[in-house]
């Protein structure tokens, strides 16, 4: 069963976007994250719908005219647990 | 944000397309992710703690080798030489080269190797046998407190041996750096 990943609950985020950057209000922790716009890309995506890391990378190697490799996924998936230790994605299953 | 209770099924996103602008901000962050939590307060500084996604190599360049585009960590430009082919430097000069290492950060006023060794070239063999010095953009390390070091390599990190901590631009929330500190 694949994992998919999935934004945190709207009710527990406030969120600022400029053009560089996204600050993130998390209202559990009462803290304020930031974020470039690779990240911010990949919270976006699994804001729309819930995705498996896989295809986030799929999609973002297109953006960005790179070739989905290993390496690429692995980065993808970095910024993914990195993202879910700050609280903004979460994991979930079908 | 959307609220994703239910059980979700993934699907293929059909959204409009991002806008070339976003775009080129997407592929230029897509080097150095960066994903900071912005602490208020308290003069925690230590990047390692504090900050996530930076790409702490030593050394950069503006135009060549490792890149500084994208990259996140606080650094300083300083001074970079590095030594001639030996057939480059005047003969008489060649005898005394090998006691200096090939490249050198001058930092305060001193040439320093990555090592962190200071290197007393004198003045004769720097202007004869070394390259012109081009700009390195190298990182300004602090300790656990927030409190600038100095830049690598005449501080060490605490990797080396050192005492010395990169930290990103997104730490500053707590931190006072001094008007000669680039953020990049």
């Amino acid at each position: 069963m694949n994992k998919l990943w999935a934004a945190c609950p709207s009710s527990d985020l406030c969120a600022a976007s400029f053009e560089e950057a996204s600050l993130y209000y998390y209202r559990p922790t009462g803290e304020t994250h930031l974020l470039n716009a690779f990240p911010r890309e990949i919270v976006d995506l699994v804001t729309k719908q819930p995705l498996t890391s896989g295809t986030i990378a799929k999609q973002l190697a297109d953006l960005c005219d790179e070739e989905n490799s290993e390496a690429w996924q692995q980065k993808i998936k970095e910024v993914l647990s990195d993202l879910k230790m700050l609280g903004l994605v979460i994991e979930t299953y079908p | 944000m959307t609220i994703h209770h239910q059980t979700p099924k993934e699907t293929v996103a059909t959204d409009a397309p991002v806008s070339e602008k976003r775009r080129t901000l997407i592929k230029a962050s897509a080097t150095v992710p960066l994903a900071a939590t912005l602490f208020s307060g308290s003069a925690l500084a230590t990047s390692s703690l504090a900050c996530m996604g930076g790409d702490f190599s030593n050394m950069k360049f503006r135009s060549h080798g490792n890149s500084i585009n994208g990259d996140t960590a606080v650094r300083v430009p300083v001074d970079y030489y590095k030594k001639k082919k030996r057939k480059d430097c005047p003969k008489k000069l060649r005898g005394e080269l090998n006691k200096y290492d090939n490249d050198l950060y001058k930092i305060d006023g001193g040439l320093y190797h990555n090592s962190g060794r200071l290197n007393g070239v004198p003045s004769n063999i720097l202007n004869k046998c070394y390259k012109k010095p081009e700009k390195a953009y190298v990182l300004k390390l602090y300790d656990e407190c927030g409190t600038a070091l100095g830049a690598w390599p005449k501080i060490q990190r605490v990797e080396d041996g050192g005492y010395g901590t990169p930290i990103t631009g997104s730490c500053l929330t707590s931190i006072a750096v001094s008007d000669s500190c680039n953020i990049i």
